[in-house]
């Protein structure tokens, strides 16, 4: 008898059962494929103009400014946040770090807030350089950067009084 | 406090830098479900440059490590436009060039739309199945289209329409209890005269709105009357439900209003405090004329905290006339001459007062929202309409007490986003004799497979109070829906 003959009936069954449900939890389970790496600790810098009043935002005040609720600093200027696109890795820490979001609970978040007739969400820009230069150039602009990758024309402030260099800063996340 | 750099300015700036970088994109795309479903690889996004400067921190800040990078190639257009307006309040809209133009006024199109499945779950003795339509049908309900633009210097204007198959298949039915179902079948001339329906278009609000500051905003045009969760939520895809509870669907409060709404919000960490004021025709047979000048005046003050979970409480108080009228031209005279005029006859003529609660509380993946909503109606001398049912009582309208509740209970697993939910509602409404007092349960499914398409399936289980002057409320009611929604 070949091998094939012995794999045969309810062994065969038990296989193919098996397999689907290896499959579906592969399915459900987005992170059961990955191998595992070492992580790294990275933090995310806020930042505004260098000539802007803001030294320093509240967690809290982060979240109200990207959801776009309209708020103003200290001096009355409005914010204007600018965001990392959809789905980048520093875009997605900051979500769930500050939002307290998915990508997929920001996407149903903004869905649902255009749907009650509210303003939509923040604008994205794809080139870190052009959004470090919007930031440093529109009145009330923010938004958010890695220190090494800042530029001249931003200044960083304090989140929850704390600087990128301070422990226990709370923009961090491992990579 | 308004934005210095008009929408149009920014319009332009963005505008002119993605012209010339290619890169620029509102954030709005990614509320589509496109961004939302297909997600990219996840990227860093590309080491910025830094060679012009060190990026300055707070005072006593740590030095921050600057990362060398070439400065990008900037065109002299694109670098023109990055500078600020001189004048931050006012508007920068000086190009010439058309597409810039285009660009400044942006037209936002989305929208949403549903499909339901709905079966009766009562025997067919059950006269509910011959009087509650429509049921074993797919049925799309929802089509709504939204239009919202920046209009520039605080300026923002935003448009719903429902499209509707109605008044195709509508009824009503007369005294002697014939239905008479409206037939809008005609003949299409852009092909062989084959028959088609036609349809119609509900404006479900239109209006324009200027931002002062946080505190102040104002709208003025059609918006949706500011009570409570679920009339604002309203879509589909928002709302966890399929069918509206009876208090919201009732309008217990008017779902919209024509006139001026002012609004606003001020946040003391932790807590904010939001209120809505409206000035409008209040509720009337016809949306664009009030026929007497007693307006209608409502209020909403809300406060909503994300310090234990994102909790929101809310109480709306809304006033407001009802005033329908026939009208007949009749000829009189007036220094002899004959001039047309018109008398009129008051057909009903009412004074309402509406008094609501509501309560959303998310916590993690639990989501409770109830809102409870009273509605007074005491009518005027010689106001109060006939009432003709084929069931007694017959004769005149009395004033009435509405009022009833509604509380959702449900929790999103991350199976599919699915969250199972119930709800319990009740309604008193006194106002339609046929109709006793409403308590219903709900269970069902809200399944989100992407954050653009949800799913739902519902058992929805009535008891009435009453037989009701009809006889309805002598069987139960039992319903099970099925709903796919979507937003676009």
């Amino acid at each position: 008898m070949s091998a094939i003959g012995t794999f045969s009936g309810p062994r065969r069954l038990g296989a193919l059962l098996a397999l689907c449900i290896a499959v579906i939890l592969l399915l459900l389970l987005p992170d059961a494929g990955r191998v595992a790496r070492a992580s790294e600790r990275v933090t995310l810098a806020v930042v505004v103009a260098r000539d802007s009043n803001v030294q320093s935002v509240r967690l809290s005040e982060l979240k109200r400014i990207f959801t776009n609720e309209g708020d103003s600093d200290g001096a009355g200027q409005r914010y204007v946040p600018f965001n990392h696109p959809p789905h980048t890795t520093d875009r997605v820490a900051f979500d769930k770090i500050v939002l307290g979001m998915s990508p997929d609970d920001v996407s149903q978040f903004w869905i649902e807030r255009k749907i009650r007739g509210l303003p939509g969400p923040p604008r994205s820009v794809d080139s870190l350089s052009l959004l470090l230069r919007l930031i440093a150039r529109l009145p009330g602009g923010i938004g958010y950067a890695r220190p090494a990758q800042l530029t001249g024309d931003v200044r960083v402030v304090r989140v929850d009084g704390k600087l990128p260099s301070d422990p226990n800063y709370p923009l961090t996340f491992s990579e | 406090m308004r934005v210095p750099l008009g929408g149009a300015s920014w319009l332009a700036l963005t505008a002119a830098l993605a012209l010339c970088t290619g890169k620029a994109r509102a954030g709005e795309a990614e509320a589509t479900p496109t961004a939302s479903t297909t997600p990219t690889a996840a990227q860093t996004p590309a080491p910025a440059p830094a060679a012009s400067g060190a990026a300055s921190v707070a005072p006593s800040a740590a030095p921050i490590v600057m990362a060398p990078a070439p400065e990008p190639a900037i065109p002299s257009t694109a670098a023109a436009d990055l500078t600020p307006p001189a004048d931050a309040g006012s508007d920068t809209f000086t190009s010439e060039d058309a597409s810039e133009t285009e660009q400044q006024h942006r037209l936002d199109l989305y929208g949403f739309a549903d499909m339901s499945y709905m079966r009766l779950l009562v025997p067919q003795s059950s006269a509910w199945t011959r009087t509650y339509n429509p049921t074993n049908s797919f049925a799309v309900g929802n089509f709504n289209l939204y239009l919202g633009s920046n209009l520039g210097s605080g300026w923002r204007a935003l448009g719903e329409v429902r499209f509707l198959y109605l008044p195709n298949g509508a009824t009503s039915n007369d005294a002697a209890g014939n239905v008479v179902r409206t037939d809008t079948t005609v003949l299409d001339y852009a092909g062989f005269d084959e028959p088609i329906h036609w349809g119609a278009i509900r404006i479900e609000r239109i209006w324009v709105e200027h931002e002062f500051s946080t505190l102040f905003k104002l709208q003025v045009g059609q918006f949706l009357t500011p009570y409570g969760i679920w009339n604002v939520d309203h879509g589909s895809p928002a709302i966890i439900g399929i069918r509206p509870p009876a208090v919201v669907a009732t309008e217990l409060f008017p779902a919209h209003q024509t006139g001026l709404q002012l609004y606003g919000s001020s946040f003391f960490d932790p807590i904010e405090l939001g209120y809505n004021l409206t000035l409008s025709n209040g509720r009337g047979p016809v949306e664009y004329d009030d026929f007497n000048d007693d307006k209608a005046v409502g209020g909403r003050l809300y406060i909503k905290t994300d310090a234990i979970g994102a909790l929101t409480f809310g109480t709306t108080a809304y006033r407001g006339g009802y005033y329908d009228r026939s009208a007949k031209y009749f000829v009189t005279k007036q220094n002899g001459q004959p001039v047309v005029d018109q008398t009129f006859t008051t057909i009903s003529k009412y004074q309402e007062f509406s008094l609501g609660a509501d309560l959303k509380w998310e916590w993690k993946h639990f989501l409770v929202q109830g809102e409870a909503i009273m509605n007074q109606v005491k009518y005027a001398a010689g106001g109060r309409p006939r009432v003709q049912n084929l069931a007694p009582p017959n004769g005149f309208q009395s004033d009435y007490l509405r009022w009833g509740y509604y509380g959702l209970v449900g929790y999103r697993t991350p199976f599919i986003q699915t969250m199972p939910y119930a709800m319990v509602q009740y309604l008193y409404s006194p106002d339609d004799p046929i109709i006793p007092p409403i308590l219903a349960a709900q269970f069902g499914l809200n399944i989100r497979p992407t954050p653009a398409v949800v799913l739902k399936t519902e058992l929805t289980f009535t008891h009435f109070g009453g037989p009701g002057s009809g006889g309805l409320g002598l069987s139960p009611l039992r319903i099970w829906a099925s709903q796919v929604a979507w937003a676009f």
